[in-house]
Parts: C-alpha cells; sequence; structure tokens
C-alpha cells in the first residue's frame, strides 16, 4: 500500500532534542571553567542557526526551505571556519547532529504508520515499511542542511507498507 | 640487619627454601623489635616461671602466671614471646599463637609507649605464625598458595611505622625488609617496597635501597599484566633500576637478565625494552653512539661539559622516544574542564596536569586563547579563596581535624597504615560518647559543603566576568592575574634584554607585560562571547545566576559613579570585595547546619545589595591600583584602612582565625545544641543530647596548650598562594663535575589520538650545595625521575626583589625531600629565589604530613561521614561507662545527617544561592527556572538568540552599548529570561539591582 505518513510537532520537537544531546557538554566539578567552550559555544551557536532553519522550515513549509537552505549553509560554514584548527571536528558534530535528527524524525513518522488495518473484515498486519524517497546523508554540510530542510518542511514521508494476514506467517 | 638480601626474592627457583627463610627473617625482625622493650632482671625471671609453669601444667600463661602468683607486666610478656619466637620450630609458634589471643598488652600495666609497641609486635605474631605453617607445607607448591603472605607482610610493614616513629631506626628497617620478604608477589608488596625504601633512606648501606628498588620492578612487571593500571609504576620502577645499576658493578649482569627475563614476559611493558638493551649493549667502535648509549642508561653522567653538550641531543632523541612509550601507558583523562579545588586550594588544568609549560614552548600551544582565558578564570578562584571565606573554611577544616585526632584517641592504639592511609578514625562499638563527637563532625561537614555552596554562584560570576575584565593594554595597571599570565612565558632574561636594547629593565617588563595583556585581551574579543554562551546555556546551574548579579552590581556602580567604570576597574573591586570583604558574610561557625544554611542565604543577600551600594569615593580608590589605596578592607559595604604593620596583621589575622576555629568546634556544644534537632524525641533521648552538649562543651581547643602545630591555621590556607600550574614527573640525569641537571620535560600533553607530546631537553646550573643534596637522595631513593612543576606566586606584598614580583613564576625540581626554585617568566636568569619563597614553594610542593593529610583525608568530611554512617548501621546496642543507653533515634538522625552529607546531588544550596542573586537582580519579575536553564530558554523564540544576547553581555562589559537586536528585540527578550537588560542614555547594559526594593 503506498501512502503518506505525517510528522507532528511532539516528532519533531523530540527530533531536535536528540540532535542537541549528540555529545552532551561534561560535567564539570568544583570551581570550574569548561575545556573547549569557545569552540563548543560556536558549535551550539552553528546549530542554533541550523534549528532556527528548521523550526522556520516546519511552520512555513517548501518554498521558505528552498530560499533559506542556501544562506544557513553559508553561515553556519562562517562559524565553522571561525574555529580554525577545530573546523573539521565541529564540522563532523554538527553532521553527526543533522543525521540524528533525521534518523529520530524518520523513526517517528514510520512508526505513524498503522500496525494493522482490517480489509473486508479481515486484520492484515505490518510487514513492512517502505520509504517511498529518498534521504541522503553525506559529508556536505551545505547538503544535510537541505536534505534536513526539505524533509522537514514537507512533515510527511511517502511510504509503501505491506501488510499480511498473520495466517500468511 | 639480618633480613634477606632482597636481591635474593629476585632469584626465587625454590619456593620453599624462600618461604622458610622468609618466616625465619620475620622472626628475627620479630625478635629485635621485642628487644627495644626494656626487660629487668625481675620480668626475665618471672617470664621463665610462667613458661615452664605452662609447660608443665599444660594450661594458658594466664592460668600458669595466676597459679605461681606473677604478675605479667608488657616486659614479662614481651619476654615470653621471645621465647617462644626462639623456640618456633619447637611448638614455640603454636605458643605464641595461643599468647597473642589470650592476652591484650593495652590492658598490662606500664609505660603507654611500650604497651602500645607491644599491640603491635602482638599484630605480627599470628600471622607470622600461619605463614610458617604455610611454609613448611609449601613443598613443591607456588608462591601464590601462601594465603597468609599478605596478612603477615602488612603486620610488619605496620610495626615497622611504629618502629618509626619511636625513632627504632634500625629495628624499624629490619621489619620493613621482612614486610617485602613476606609479602613476596601479593598485591602488599608495592606499598611494602615503598616503606622500605623510605627507612632505607638512613641506613649507611647504599645497595640496599637499589635491591628493594630492583624488587620493587620485579614485583610491578609481574603485576601489571593482570591489572594495568601498575604499568606506569612499574616502567618507572624498571627504568629506575636500569639508571641506577652503575652502582652495583657485581650484580649489574644478573639483575638486567633477571629484569629482561620478567619483561619478555610482559606485552604491556614493551616500550621500555629498548632501555633495557641500551644498557646491555656491548661497545661498538663508534664513540658517540657508545657514549650516547651508556649515559641514556645511567642515572649519573661523568663527562665533562663539552661532551655533555655534544650528547644532549642524541640522548634526548633516545629519551624521548622512551617518554612517548611511557605516555601511551598512561592512563586517559576525561574531565570536562579545569577546577579549582578547595581541598588543595589549587587548580588542575588538564593540559597542565601531566606537562609543564616551559621557554617558548606556551607560544607553540594551540590553545593558547583558551588557555589564557581558562588559567585567568582559575587564578581568579584561587585568590578568592585566599580571603575571609577561605578563613572560615579553614576553619571548619580544622575543627573536623581536630575531632578525627581525639577520635583517634578513643580506641587504643591509633594503627599507623589506617592513620595514614584512611585518616578518619575507627569507632568503638555502640559508644554514645563516640556519637555525639561524630555527630558534631557531620555538622561541621554541612557547614562546609553549605558555605563553599552558597558562595559557588558569586565566585563563578566573578571568574567569568574576569575572564574578559581582568586586564587591558588600555588600562595602565596590572592585575596579578595577567601578570600570572605575563609570567608563564620565557623570553630570555629581561637584564639580558634590556642590555641587548639600550633600554631599562622596567621597560622589558613593561613590553612584556603589554604583550601578554594584548594576547589575553585578543583572546577574550576572539572567544569571549562563544564561551559565555556556552557558560550560561550548557551550564546555566553553576554561572548564569553569579554571572547575572555581578553584572548587575557592575551596572550599579555604573549608575552612580561620576566617571567610567571599565571592566578593569569593576574586577578590581570585585576581586577586592570578595577577598576582603567576605568575612562579615560568613555566619557564626558555632551554628546549627541548619541554621547556618539560613543565615549563609541571608548574609548573602544582604551582602550584594551592600556592595552594590558602594559609595563612589571607595570606587574611586580602584579606579588606581590597589596599593596606592593602601592595605584595606570592607565592612558594612565601606572600604576602610587596614593595619599597616605587616607582621601586626599577620598575628591579628592568625588570631582571628583561632577564633574561628573555636567557634566551629562549638558545634552542638552547651547552648549552640538545638535540643530539638531529633524527630519524635523522647525523655532518654533528651537527656543523651543534653549530656552530650554538656560534654562537648567541656572541651577545649587550644592550639598552644594541645600537640598540635599552633601555625597549621595558616599554613594551610597560606598554600594557595604559591598556586601550580602544571606538573609532571620527568626522567632526569645529574652530571656532578659540571654541576648540571638535565631534564626531559614534557612542555605539551596530547589528548590520545592526537599525536605525541612535545619535549624539550633542558641543562640546569645547579648551585654547588644542591649537588651533593641531590647524589644523596639519588642514592637514597633511586629514582630516575623528578617532579617538575611550574608555581606562581600570588603574595602581592611580596615585591623584595625582582624573584617575588607578584604573579612571578618559578619552575620547580623536587626530588624526595630535595627542592630547587628556579625563577621563571620575567624573572628568568635572575639567580636564585631568596629561602623565603623556596620555604613557601617547598610547602606546597613538598607539603609535611599533616598537611597533606588534611588535604586528602578529612577536608572533605566524605571519609568520616562513609564511616559514621556504617557504624551506625552495625550497633545493636549503645553503651556508655557500661551502661546501656536507648539512642536508636539519636543514631537514627546521625545516620540521616550522614547520609545528607553524602548525598551531593541532593544539596540544594547553590539552587538556593542562585534563587538569592536572581531575585537581587530581577526581584520577582523572573521566569522560576531560569537559574536552573539561563539562555536556553531563548530558544522556543528564536534558538539564535543565544548566541545574540551572549554577544551582548559580552559586548557591554566594558560599559553600555548600542544594540540594534536590543532596541528590536528586547521587549522579547525580556519576556522569556526577565528584564535583565536595560537601556539608560549610554546605552544598553545589564539592569542595575534596584537598592530600595
Amino acid at each position: 500500500m503506498h501512502g503518506i505518513a505525517w510528522a507532528s510537532s511532539d516528532d519533531f520537537e523530540s527530533a531536535l532534542e536528540a540532535a542537541r544531546s549528540v555529545e552532551k557538554s561534561g560535567e564539570l566539578s568544583d570551581l570550574a571553567a569548561p575545556l573547549g567552550a569557545a569552540v563548543a559555544g560556536r558549535l551550539s551557536e552553528a546549530w542554533d542557526r541550523i534549528e532556527a532553519a528548521l523550526q522556520e522550515a516546519w511552520r512555513k513549509g517548501q518554498d521558505f526551505a528552498r530560499g533559506t537552505a542556501e544562506e544557513t549553509a553559508a553561515r553556519v560554514q562562517e562559524i565553522i571556519d571561525s574555529t580554525g584548527d577545530s573546523a573539521r571536528a565541529v564540522q563532523e558534530r554538527l553532521l553527526a547532529r543533522l543525521h540524528r535528527y533525521l534518523e529520530e524524525l524518520i523513526d517517528r513518522t514510520i512508526a505513524r504508520v498503522r500496525g494493522s488495518i482490517t480489509v473486508d473484515s479481515r486484520e492484515l498486519h505490518l510487514n513492512s515499511v517502505e520509504l517511498a524517497q529518498s534521504v541522503t546523508l553525506t559529508g556536505s554540510m551545505k547538503l544535510s542542511i537541505q536534505e534536513a530542510l526539505a524533509l522537514t518542511s514537507e512533515g510527511q514521508l511517502e511510504v509503501t507498507a505491506q501488510y499480511r494476514s498473520p495466517a500468511a506467517s | 640487619v639480618a633480613s634477606l638480601s632482597p636481591i635474593d626474592t629476585l632469584s626465587v627457583t625454590d619456593v620453599e627454601t624462600f618461604a622458610f627463610a622468609a618466616a625465619v627473617d620475620g622472626r628475627l625482625s620479630l625478635a629485635r623489635a621485642i628487644a627495644g622493650i626494656e626487660a629487668d632482671e625481675e620480668s626475665l625471671e618471672t617470664a621463665a616461671q610462667i613458661f615452664e609453669a605452662t609447660a608443665a601444667m599444660r594450661v594458658d600463661e594466664l592460668a600458669a602466671a595466676a597459679s605461681i602468683d606473677a604478675e605479667l607486666t608488657v616486659p614479662v610478656a614481651a619476654t615470653l614471646l621471645q621465647i617462644y619466637l626462639y623456640r618456633w620450630t619447637d611448638g614455640g609458634s603454636d605458643a605464641a599463637l595461643r599468647l597473642t589471643n589470650i592476652l591484650d598488652p593495652s590492658q598490662l600495666p606500664a609505660s603507654d609507649s611500650e604497651g602500645t609497641l607491644l599491640h603491635w609486635i602482638w599484630g605480627c605474631a599470628e600471622p607470622l605464625a600461619f605463614f610458617s605453617f604455610e611454609a613448611e607445607d609449601i613443598s613443591g607448591g607456588a608462591i601464590e598458595e601462601l594465603d597468609a603472605s599478605a596478612n603477615a607482610a602488612q603486620a610488619f610493614r605496620r610495626l615497622a611505622r611504629v618502629l618509626w616513629s619511636i625513632n627504632a631506626v634500625d629495628d624499624a628497617l629490619a621489619c620493613g625488609l621482612s614486610a617485602v620478604s613476606l609479602a613476596m608477589w601479593s598485591s602488599e608488596a608495592p606499598a611494602c617496597v615503598d616503606l622500605a625504601l623510605e627507612l632505607a633512606s638512613a641506613s649507611d648501606d647504599k645497595s640496599v635501597s637499589l635491591f628493594l628498588k630492583a624488587r620493587q620492578a620485579d614485583v610491578l612487571v609481574r603485576r601489571c599484566t593482570a591489572d594495568p593500571s601498575l604499568a606506569t609504576a612499574a616502567f618507572d620502577a624498571v627504568e629506575s633500576v636500569v639508571r641506577h645499576l652503575g652502582d652495583l658493578p657485581e650484580q649489574r649482569e644478573q639483575l638486567l637478565t633477571q629484569l629482561s627475563g620478567s619483561l619478555n614476559a610482559s606485552e604491556v611493558l614493551a616500550g621500555i625494552r629498548p632501555l633495557l638493551r641500551a644498557a646491555m649493549m656491548p661497545p661498538s667502535d663508534n664513540a658517540l653512539f657508545d657514549d650516547t648509549v651508556r649515559l641514556f642508561s645511567s642515572a649519573r653522567w661523568e663527562e665533562p661539559w663539552p661532551r655533555l653538550a655534544e650528547l644532549a641531543e642524541p640522548i634526548s632523541v633516545l629519551a624521548i622516544e622512551l617518554e612517548n612509550a611511557r605516555r601511551r601507558l598512561e592512563p586517559a583523562d576525561d574531565a570536562a574542564g579545569a577546577s579549582t579545588k578547595w581541598a588543595t586550594w589549587s587548580f588542575e588544568y588538564p593540559p597542565f596536569r601531566r606537562a609543564v609549560p616551559h621557554g617558548p614552548s606556551l607560544q607553540r600551544e594551540t590553545g593558547l586563547d583558551e588557555l589564557f582565558l581558562t588559567v585567568t578564570h582559575e587564578t581568579i578562584h584561587v585568590l578568592s579563596m585566599m580571603s575571609g571565606l577561605g578563613q572560615a573554611v579553614t576553619a571548619l577544616r580544622l575543627a573536623l581535624l581536630e575531632i578525627e585526632f581525639r577520635l583517634w584517641t578513643f580506641l587504643g592504639p591509633p594503627d599507623p597504615e589506617a592513620f595514614s592511609s584512611i585518616g578518619v578514625a575507627p569507632l568503638v562499638e555502640g559508644e554514645v560518647t563516640a556519637l555525639a563527637q561524630a555527630e558534631s563532625a557531620l555538622e561541621i561537614t554541612r557547614k562546609l559543603q553549605i558555605l563553599q555552596d552558597v558562595w559557588g554562584p558569586w565566585l563563578e560570576g566573578i571568574a567569568v566576568f574576569g575572564e574578559l575584565g581582568a586586564a587591558s593594554p588600555d588600562d595602565p595597571f596590572s592585575s596579578v592575574v595577567t601578570l600570572v599570565l605575563a609570567n608563564l612565558m620565557e623570553e630570555g632574561p629581561i637584564r639580558e634584554a634590556a642590555a641587548a636594547e639600550g633600554i631599562s629593565v622596567g621597560d622589558v617588563i613593561s613590553r612584556r607585560q603589554t604583550n601578554a595583556e594584548e594576547i589575553f585581551a585578543a583572546a577574550g574579543r576572539d572567544q569571549g562571547a562563544a564561551r559565555l554562551r556556552t557558560m550560561l546555556a550548557d551550564y546555566p546551574a553553576r554561572y548564569f545566576a553569579g554571572y547575572a548579579a555581578v553584572r548587575a552590581v557592575v551596572s550599579s556602580w555604573r549608575a552612580t559613579y561620576p566617571g567610567q567604570i571599565s571592566a578593569q576597574m569593576a574586577f578590581r573591586v570585585l576581586l577586592h570585595v570578595s577577598r576582603f570583604g567576605v568575612a562579615e558574610a560568613v555566619p557564626d561557625l558555632a551554628l546549627s547546619a541548619s541554621d547556618f544554611r539560613r543565615d549563609a542565604l541571608a548574609r548573602l543577600e544582604n551582602w550584594v545589595a551592600r556592595l552594590a551600594g558602594i559609595p563612589a569615593e571607595d570606587l574611586d580608590k580602584f579606579s588606581r591600583p590597589d596599593a596606592e589605596a593602601g592595605p584595606s578592607e570592607w565592612r558594612d559595604g565601606r572600604l576602610i584602612p587596614s593595619r599597616q604593620d605587616a607582621e601586626e596583621s599577620g598575628e591579628e589575622t592568625h588570631k582571628a582565625s583561632i577564633e574561628r576555629c573555636v567557634q566551629a568546634l562549638r558545634t552542638l556544644s552547651g547552648a549552640w545544641a538545638d535540643l530539638d534537632r531529633v524527630p519524635d524525641s523522647d525523655k532518654e533521648t533528651r537527656m543523651l543530647l543534653e549530656s552530650a552538649a554538656e560534654a562537648l562543651a567541656l572541651q577545649s581547643f587550644d592550639l598552644g596548650s594541645l600537640d598540635r602545630d599552633p601555625w597549621l591555621v595558616d599554613r594551610m590556607p597560606a598554600r594557595a598562594a604559591m598556586m601550580p600550574i602544571g606538573r609532571v614527573r620527568s626522567p632526569f640525569w645529574l652530571a656532578p663535575e659540571s654541576r648540571r641537571l638535565f631534564v626531559l620535560l614534557r612542555t605539551t600533553d596530547r589528548a590520545p589520538g592526537q599525536g605525541d607530546p612535545l619535549h624539550q631537553m633542558i641543562a640546569t646550573d645547579l648551585p654547588e650545595e644542591k649537588v651533593p643534596e641531590l647524589a644523596q637522595e639519588m642514592r637514597d631513593r633511586r629514582d630516575s625521575r623528578m617532579l617538575i612543576a611550574r608555581v606562581a606566586n600570588l603574595r602581592e606584598l611580596m615585591k623584595a626583589d625582582d624573584t617575588a614580583l607578584p604573579g612571578a613564576n618559578y619552575l620547580v625540581f623536587s626530588y624526595g625531600n630535595w627542592i630547587y626554585v628556579q625563577p621563571g617568566g620575567m624573572a628568568e636568569g635572575a639567580g636564585r629565589v631568596s629561602s623565603r619563597i623556596e620555604e613557601s614553594v617547598r610547602e606546597r610542593i613538598q607539603p609535611d604530613a599533616i598537611l597533606d593529610f588534611e588535604s586528602d583525608l578529612t577536608a572533605e568530611g566524605r571519609a568520616g561521614a562513609m564511616r559514621t554512617s556504617s557504624w551506625i548501621e552495625s550497633v545493636e546496642t549503645w553503651t556508655a561507662g557500661g551502661t546501656s543507653y536507648d539512642a536508636g533515634k539519636w543514631a537514627a538522625r546521625v545516620g540521616a545527617l550522614a547520609t545528607e552529607v553524602l548525598d551531593r546531588e541532593s544539596h540544594t544550596e547553590t539552587a538556593a544561592a542562585a534563587e538569592v542573586l536572581l531575585s537581587a537582580v530581577l526581584g520577582a519579575a523572573r521566569p522560576a527556572d531560569l537559574g536552573e536553564r539561563g539562555l536556553e530558554l531563548l530558544r522556543s523564540a528564536d534558538p539564535t538568540w543565544i548566541a545574540e544576547i551572549a554577544e551582548q553581555l559580552t559586548a557591554s562589559s566594558s560599559g553600555p552599548v548600542e544594540s540594534s537586536f536590543l532596541d528590536a528585540h528586547g521587549e522579547q527578550v525580556g519576556e522569556r529570561i526577565g528584564p535583565i537588560f536595560a537601556r539608560s542614555e549610554s546605552g544598553w547594559d545589564v539592569r542595575p539591582i534596584d537598592q530600595e526594593a
């Protein structure tokens, strides 16, 4: 069966939360100063830019997403570049967050596909789900941002779900 | 000394013979110790009679003594045991077991010291007997089957410590060596060797120390495969033996072969094998190669200087390889931050935990900006500890120490092992009087925690503010904080630089200081906002309230001061008032913990309000350097001059500190005791509480009259003034002829996977008398590494010479009791430091036993809380003077208090203090979770505002600024995090504190 699975606001918020929790800051003790605080601050700033764009895309839809992807990616790249020797690590950590965001959003959205349907009074159980659209996770910051914005702005996933009767399994 | 030579233990081929020999050796050492107890003719006669009666009547010694009407005294009991040691294999071991089980020497009439000694001798007899039984049956077995080995070794080690403490040094060494032999390869072996090495330092036979080191290496190599945490210790021990083997030419080959055999079985230590290969390498026809290899594997270099200069570089190449291999064995450091600890009065910065910046190494650091800002942050914390707050913390800690000393007297002779390793005293089972002392200690510990937690947010606030505002090249006055930074870099001796450039020494200092301040200011510009974002959004509970309060106080000053208050001037006032104006904000230390908490929070609230109202005339004194205002302190929000005379001032501080200790020891005593503190208290419980309060009130505290160090109260916090920045244990070589000390210094550490650390071979010219002193210490200790530390002087008043300027850095070389302090930073090449400086540095780097004991074991009170908690759980009946009491409810309250002390997660003082500070800044107009979530509250409006607000806060720290962002969004920001910003004619800044409110 070909259909659409919709992401809810909760799914979106949970995906953002999951992304932010990738490599959370370590615990401090006594009177302290965190190590790498400037790099961590810039990483967060870059993520906040992405998150702000994702929020806008969620609210405003595909046209906004297309228009803002370029600008967001450029600003994020600027922030990454400002971290000097740490730029590569920052980029990797941002990509990890983006990937975590997409994973969580997709997982939660797919989880909305009904586990069973009734056809002609026969109950069929979900056997498999296939994404009808491709989601590209690459090492490119720009492409990853575009992908995340595109998926977020749609707020839905095209899926093909296969059901079969319990007897068949 | 009839002990086994430790070298014999390296070649054990016959376990049976070795175990037998170790048992005989133990008996001989025990007999030596007993000989230290004086026994007159009459005692000898009595002991012989009891021995004969015991044998004839087939009864135990107590019955035998009673039957012949003989008195069992300490000398008599000691002589009996001596007889059994002599007749050990003829029933003596069984008799010794019986005797030591039926008789408690502490109950016998004798002088205290002899009774105590016999108590510890007694403790050796039983494990020695069991060891002997096992040794007899070991035929064909493995050493590991000697289960009694560890207990016997531990008992002899204890006895060795006791003998050492009464200056019976030779007997102590004999027992120490017996402990080593008895330990075999058990887990006790490394500690036994450590002690024996200390004892052997007093021995004239210097080969003993080297044999012991070889034994240590052998044990550690064998154990480190199963326990990788021993790998670096094993590496160091092998390295030490190899480098000192030149002192044992006859046994050199044998020891090298044995070590090599052990090492071949251990893959963990493969990295040290090149050193052994170098030591065993036959001469070639290449002199440079031969000399390099030979010197690389020797601790002492006898070659003349020109040759050493030639060889130093090739040797360093080999040494760096070896050092990198050792680095790979060191455990990973996963600390998330730098931290300043009250317990040690110093900070730890992870990159300098195993490295010491030196020479131009700092300029090569990739993270110099962060290093400057972090070191500044932590230096501000250390300076804040040198304050009225530090005085109160010292008093509470000294009170804790005093209670532990008192508790140690409850239970007979203190166990020297437990005393030095656990610190807190064991408690007598069910003893009600100990319950009173233990409860008092817990209350004091809670007050210590409360005081540190309540002040945490404020102290973090000024440290965060100081990161950006401590100094600026535009400000004419240097801060001690940035003087520390300027002295971190060595750019050559200032006098030489001045002569070479034809300028004054002052100009060179000023230029270097400006250079450091420029780096610091640039770091702040580049990283300030991003760091602030991390602190206020990722760690809001720690930083947000304190920083907001500091900024609001500064804004309040800006609102009333006629001129401009720069960040630097504001920081000068903030640091000064946080050091010399907090004493009045500390509650009476005798209060109960709950009252103390309430009072501490109320005083913080009043203190911040008064701070915001500091009049312009007092602020004005900080527009110039502190020194011009003279020594001063704060009372009721006003700056007043303190005593000008340093000696009188020191005496006054000493008296005030002692008074604080006395105050802390009044906890739960007399009128200070809350008799309603036990829930559902009944008549008997109340009676017990009253008695406890009366008993505690009877105790006096007088450092002068007690057998205590009267200056501990000053020495403890004074350690803060010599602030260690980095430390590392480095390999070294002594060249006595040329009076040079060569050290391979790790100047930059690297996290695993980020490449090898950086090293530098440094050659230091030692003063003449330091050379033989170090050579002697090397023969005593046989370590191939010494501790190198970089220390900064935070004492602002010591301006005697170039080497004692505030912020001056010293490179410290520390080896056992030997120390050499070399001026560093801007005082590089300035000759020797004064003896006063050397002693202050020694107090920090080589603290005496009591300072170490306090900071390691009792400072935080947690060990005492754990002890009390498990003690209370184990008690079934409470007694005092032989009478039982129903102290169950009281004990339950004490147990609950111990749990509270240990459960740091449950403490709410930091959050409560944050609320006090935020209330001062924002009144009621603040979100309930602002202290907990900080700038994260802006996320729901727009995530990018978080960084934006961090930018605005950074920009306005030097004064109000124009902000198009705040013009546009100020109101919405206020809706999320409260009206923290206010606009004046000059621009946007943090809202001043509303003093009327």
